[in-house]
């Protein structure tokens, strides 16, 4: 099963984030802050990053220059999920390595098309993910 | 004429009438003092044989007289002269003596000549006078002007203006006291030197003086020809506009940071709007989507118009940020070749919620793909969906918007979209403010949600920023249709090699 890491500091966001991609059969880990995200993604680097840029604990993009500069979580694909405005922010995150910016409130199909194109399905053959799946509560 | 005997006087006017003159005759010599005191002679003729006051005596007493100072007496004796007699008469001051009987033509003559003299002294003396009524007109005059140009040097000098005039070989001829302060501040001689700051006569220069001391001044030069002491010279006047730009730096530094505090705030507002919608948006797409369990129709009907909601506090939200972040710096465009048609499909898509909810149905009319046009994506998507939603938010339920889509009729070097929907027809005051921000045609309130009022006004700044053109067209009674051009992207082939194609297919059918 794909690993996801989401890094984002709202918990209510967050447990909304993680019932969709569970429900899409993805794994869903999470940090709240930064040092946390990095410390994680060194040690068991997931499949895919989901970073807020919003987040307390260092700003989101030296989040993203630690990871991109780390060989070891370098090569993670980093997809920025924000409420910043992209004007300020989506051409920087880009430059420092990001995948794609995708601005809050985001279309789940969207964002949905753009994870699996960096980290692959979900689940091998899991077609019903969508139907029936029944959350568990998420793990910290 | 004096003469005491009445028939020489008869005889003496006899003679001189014909000369035209006005002739006095006295009978004795106080008779002739008499007339003296009133009246100018041009000549006096005097018998000196005279009882009770005889000619010499006459004589004397008129030489006394400042009047008769000078008026020629010439005296008449019957009386042979002897040197004694000539003598006393010459001492007198007469002139002449003529002896009796007088000869007509000598007396005539004599007559006529000091006539002729008195007339050419009157003259003279006339002349004198005139000249001398000039001379003084002229003192008073050269005086006046005298006083008038001291005024305008006043005027010069203490002008708080810098004054400055400068002859034809740009040497300057004068220059007030602020110019000299401002100039020469050493007071070194100033007069003379050549003026070295850019002018041009009949304009304004700006020019930053640098000042050895610092301080330097931004000057504002204007110069108009005009004339000093007889020469033609340039009237070079300087006014220091330092201070006004130094207000105006503040200002704009002011409006600087004032954009930049708006900045901040629009950011923050928009992260901290954006993550609870998002966060609403998920949960319900969540419950929806049956990621949560079943759904009894009637939650999943209500949990509908929730995410109806949802999606339009999402869009105005954007439109909120867009139209505000758009005028701040100007709109984020990214233009490359766009199928339009694909465009204004995903646009339809993004207002379907919308339309099902106002149960107005969404036609679309239009050939199934064009050439691309050169414009951003998402920004053309915007623009068609804002057109869409206006449209369907004031058409009565039950009716239809029309979209449709095709190459410019007028221009071919252009695509024109067009949403028509079934409202009343727009005034004109309606036609003319349509698109500006946060126009509401009719009365909003009352009349149910028509959203911010910001969809058509970001929609002209997109397309004029995408170098289209927007405008409206109304048909009475109801029908409004709001139509955009773009261009056609030269990758797509140029514009004119298109337009030129498509009269060739029109030529052969």
């Amino acid at each position: 099963m794909k690993r996801i890491l989401i890094v984002e500091d709202d918990p209510d966001f967050l447990l909304g984030l993680s019932v969709r991609l569970r429900a899409a059969g993805y794994s869903i880990l999470v940090a709240g802050h930064g040092a946390a995200a990095v410390n994680f993604a060194g040690s068991k680097p997931p499949d895919l990053i989901l970073l807020d840029i919003g987040i307390p604990g260092g700003n989101g993009l030296i989040v993203l220059d630690l990871l991109k500069a780390d060989p070891k979580t370098a090569s993670i694909p980093v997809i920025v999920l924000t409420g910043r405005d992209p004007a300020t922010v989506k051409e920087k995150t880009l430059e420092l390595g990001a995948v794609a910016f995708f601005q809050k409130p985001v279309d789940n199909d969207e964002l949905l098309k753009a994870i699996r194109k960096h980290a692959g399905e979900g689940r091998a053959g899991d077609k019903g993910a969508n139907e029936g799946a029944n959350p568990s509560s998420v793990s910290g | 004429m004096v003469d005491d005997n009445p028939p020489n006087v008869l005889a003496m006017l006899a003679v001189l009438e014909g000369l035209g003159q006005n002739l006095v005759t006295a009978s004795s010599g106080r008779e002739a003092l008499r007339y003296l005191l009133e009246k100018d002679f041009a000549v006096i003729l005097l018998d000196i044989q005279m009882p009770d006051m005889d000619g010499f005596e006459t004589a004397a007493m008129i030489r006394q007289r400042e009047r008769s100072l000078h008026t020629p007496i010439i005296f008449l004796t019957a009386t042979s002269p002897d040197k004694k007699h000539a003598g006393l008469a010459y001492a007198t001051g007469a002139v002449d003596y003529i002896f009796k009987p007088v000869p007509p033509e000598i007396l005539r003559a004599k007559v006529s000549a000091f006539v002729e003299l008195h007339k050419k002294t009157e003259q003279l003396r006339k002349l004198t006078e005139s000249q001398a009524r000039l001379l003084e007109e002229a003192t008073e005059r050269r005086a006046e002007l005298q006083a008038s140009e001291a005024n305008y040097r006043t005027l010069l000098e203490t002008n708080i203006h810098a004054i400055v005039l400068v002859d034809s070989d740009k040497a300057v001829r004068y220059a007030n006291k602020a110019a000299r302060k401002l100039l020469s501040p050493e007071n070194e001689k100033y007069v003379g030197t050549a003026f070295d700051l850019p002018f041009s006569t009949g304009e304004t220069v700006e020019h930053t003086l640098r000042r050895p001391s610092g301080g330097d001044r931004i000057l504002e030069i204007r110069t108009e020809n005009t004339t000093w002491e007889g020469t033609l010279v340039h009237f070079v006047s300087l006014i220091d506009i330092t201070g006004r730009r130094g207000a105006e730096e503040a200002v704009r530094r002011a409006q600087e940071e004032e954009l930049r505090l708006r900045e901040r705030f629009l950011s923050h507002a928009s992260h901290e709007l954006r993550t609870p919608v998002a966060t609403v948006y998920q949960f319900v797409t969540i419950l929806l989507d049956g990621l949560a369990g079943e759904l009894s129709p009637s939650q999943r009907e209500y949990l509908q118009i929730v995410f109806r909601n949802i999606e339009e506090l999402m869009s105005m939200i954007d439109d909120l940020m867009d139209a505000t972040r758009g005028e701040a710096e100007g709109w984020d465009i990214h233009p490359e070749p766009v199928d339009i048609v694909l465009a204004i499909k995903h646009a339809q898509q993004r207002t379907e919620n919308l339309s099902r909810a106002r149960h107005v149905k969404v036609t679309m009319a239009g050939p199934d793909s064009l050439p691309d046009v050169l414009a951003d994506p998402t920004r053309v998507r915007q623009v068609v969906s804002n057109l869409i939603a206006h449209a369907v938010q004031h058409t009565p339920e039950g009716e239809a918007v029309q979209v449709w889509w095709g190459v410019h009729a007028e221009n071919p070097a252009y695509v024109c979209v067009s949403v028509t929907d079934r409202a009343e027809s727009l005034g004109k005051y309606d036609r003319l403010h349509v698109f500006d921000k946060m126009h509401q045609v009719g009365d909003a309130i009352d009349d149910g949600r028509k959203g911010l009022g910001m969809g058509l006004h970001i929609a002209k700044a997109l397309v004029c920023g995408q170098n289209g053109r927007i405008w409206t067209e109304s048909a009475a009674p109801r029908g409004n249709t709001f139509s955009f051009t773009l261009p056609l992207s030269s990758q797509s082939g140029s514009p004119a090699a298109y337009a030129k194609e498509k009269q060739g297919n029109e030529k052969i059918s």
